[in-house]
């Protein structure tokens, strides 16, 4: 099982407020990583830093590195555009911009000047499992479409830059169980050509669809390892605090 | 209780009808023997029903002196000691006097508010649903007082200048200063300022709304152009026209492009602001969403941040446009004259910049400064007429613009 991403000794700071401590975390290769932990424990912030989003955050200082496919995407000489090309992020609230359905997935690659628009869209429709619910209506505004509809949107938006990674950012917490299912099982037809990182407050969610499990607590990694073993037989205790719902 | 609503409908009727006749100032003669008997009806009923209600005795003395006013002023009414040549001469030695058309319908409206009062007190027994009931009143009053304000003067601005309304007045320049002829002259030169005050503040004002809202990090310098914008956007506008005489008359002379430049810059805070506001409604959710594609800061400025707020923008620059064609002080010295010809094409197309203009408002102003030595009142209320339809035409074009892209862009 080969790394991804690697995150050594990555510390951040809010100011004064130091978020993240000391994270060592290796994201294993076309597999899904599921982050989980009660709110504010750093598991948002640490997926932030994978795409470099945390760059647009005033006050922030990071320190550590950041190695995806050996490269620190935090040395200087790295291309921010090219990082988050590469590695897409999907967030907690559906974002479609207030353009048609169509614009919306053709967005990334016009910037990025790609070839054959139209195919990039209907192959990243397809591939988030919803083409058959717009291809009759490409250019109805994307807000139009259900929650759901809108966040498998976002998700063949950031398929349609052919990344390798995708970052998810509690991407159900905002969608009903049905669209949730949805989501999940996209998921886990994506894991064969992706590599998978999720954050999620829903334990059940993480271990239903993660192959592997991190647990952070106040901003540190508390626990990390293959999910079906770090729910049966959490090694530390508060891990098994945690997910016996003792606190969170 | 049918004592409490008889005596309700005498205070409204005292109330509508003296605040009538405070505006309108009729000659009062079959009003004032009609406000005697109201008084008495509505002190009478409402001292009725106060015994009946069996309210709090503590509430007497109040209510006593209210119906006592009610009950002095229709015995000043009776007794004839108020006649119509009644006047107070400069009470308090203030600048003022007071006759008997202003009094008698001033008490009068004191004492139908008095009337209504003590009417709903005793309707709800003195309970605080009662003074809520009248603190609603109150306010639900001033809100349609403000609506009758706008509404009044529009009413006699349309009524006394609908009158010269016509095609040659629109489309006529104006003859023997402004005593016929129209106001053609006037029209075009206000488009013509209008649109060049746009010109020169909408990309400034944009410009500076994105760079403090998308682009400034430094709060400090970001709270001293915030403050500065403040401020600016309340010098009196007779000041810009001071520093356009100063720096502007000078190289361009009293022109049409000194007046767009004095009004864009007058209107340069107006769009920062609206601007501002506009960029602050777009979600940060979507400017990480472009972010995370991969797009630059001015990609997803100019093709996410932008159009989501445009509605916003293109609402203040109407305003702009509503505010400019307001003002006639900052471009007095620097732009108009009243017999300017209408504004001169350059190849049929560019007006002619360094030309002086007329203007809707000095034009207006110009027919109020000849009142006395010529007939211009029809003419100067048409003019009016036509200033404030255009103001709050384009006001109302800003509330559609905004209503119809609301509908369409949501979250």
């Amino acid at each position: 099982m080969t790394s991804k991403i690697i995150s050594k000794g990555l510390n951040l700071w809010y100011g004064e407020k130091h978020a993240l401590k000391d994270i060592n975390l290796e994201i294993p290769e076309k597999k899904i990583t599921a982050l989980i932990g009660p709110s504010g424990c750093g598991k948002s912030t640490f997926i932030r830093c994978l795409n470099r989003m945390n760059d647009l955050v005033e006050g922030v200082v990071i320190k550590g590195d950041v190695l995806y496919d050996g490269i620190n995407i935090y040395e200087n000489d790295v291309d921010v555009v090219e990082i988050r090309k590469r590695i897409g992020m999907v967030f907690q609230k559906p974002n479609p911009f207030p353009m048609s359905i169509f614009d919306n997935v053709a967005y990334g690659p016009r910037i990025h000047g790609f070839k054959n628009v139209g195919q990039v869209v209907e192959r990243s429709l397809k591939a988030a499992a919803l083409w058959e619910e717009v291809s009759d209506r490409l250019n109805q505004p994307a807000l139009g479409l259900s929650g759901g509809q809108q966040q498998r949107l976002c998700i063949a938006r950031t398929l349609a830059m052919k990344p390798d990674v995708i970052l998810f950012d509690e991407p159900c917490s905002a969608l009903d169980p049905i669209s949730t299912g949805k989501i999940e099982s996209l998921m886990e037809a994506l894991k064969d050509n992706y590599t998978q990182v999720i954050v999620t407050h829903n334990m059940q969610q993480a271990a239903r669809v993660s192959d592997c499990t991190a647990f952070f607590l106040l901003g540190e990694l508390i626990e990390v390892g293959e999910t079906k073993r770090l729910f049966e037989m959490p090694k530390e205790k508060s891990t098994e605090d945690y997910i016996t719902g003792r606190f969170g | 209780m049918p004592a409490i609503a008889v005596s309700l409908i005498a205070s409204a009727f005292m109330f509508i009808s003296s605040a009538a006749c405070l505006v309108l100032r009729p000659d009062l003669g079959l009003m004032v023997p009609s406000w005697g008997v109201a008084l008495l009806v509505s002190a009478l009923m409402i001292a009725i029903s106060f015994s009946r209600a069996k309210a709090p005795l503590k509430r007497i003395p109040v209510l006593a002196a209210d119906l006592l006013f009610s009950f002095g002023i229709s015995l000043v009414i009776f007794t004839g000691f108020l006649q119509p040549n009644f006047v107070i001469i400069r009470p308090l030695c203030v600048g003022a006097s007071f006759g008997y058309g202003v009094i008698l319908p001033f008490l009068v409206l004191v004492a139908s508010i008095l009337g209504v009062k003590d009417s709903i007190n005793i309707l709800y027994r003195y309970s605080a649903k009662g003074r809520e009931v009248l603190v609603f009143l109150a306010i639900r009053a001033s809100a349609v007082l403000a609506l009758l304000i706008l509404g009044g003067i529009l009413f006699i601005i349309i009524s006394k200048g609908i009158w010269v309304i016509s095609w040659d007045f629109l489309t006529m320049p104006h003859r023997r200063l402004g005593q016929s002829g129209g106001i053609s002259t006037a029209i075009v030169g206000t488009f013509w300022m209008v649109l060049g005050a746009m010109i020169v503040s909408a990309p400034l004002g944009i410009g500076s709304a994105i760079y403090l809202h998308e682009y400034s990090r430094s709060l400090r310098l970001n709270r001293m152009i915030t403050i500065a914008i403040g401020v600016l956007n309340g010098v009196p506008s007779v000041v810009f026209g001071l520093f356009g005489l100063a720096f502007l008359v000078t190289s361009f002379g009293v022109s049409l492009l000194s007046g767009s430049i004095i009004l864009g810059l007058i209107n340069i805070p107006t769009i920062i602001l609206t601007s501002q506001e506009a960029l602050k409604s777009v979600p940060n959710t979507l400017r990480e969403g472009s972010m995370a594609l991969g797009a630059s800061k001015w990609q997803t400025i100019r093709k996410v941040v932008l159009p989501s707020a445009m509605p916003g923008i293109l609402t203040g620059i109407i305003m702009g446009v509503a505010k400019a064609s307001g003002e006639t002080a900052p471009i007095m010295w620097t732009a108009v004259t009243f017999t300017a010809t209408s504004v001169q094409m350059i190849y049929g197309v560019i007006p002619d910049l360094f030309q002086p203009v007329n203007n809707l408002d000095y034009h207006l102003l110009n027919l109020i400064y000849f009142l006395g030595a010529w007939d211009v009142e029809a003419r100067a209320w048409g003019t009016a007429l036509v200033l404030v339809a255009l103001v709050l035409g384009t006001n109302m074009l800003a509330i559609l613009v905004r209503n119809h892209y609301r509908k369409k862009i949501s979250w």
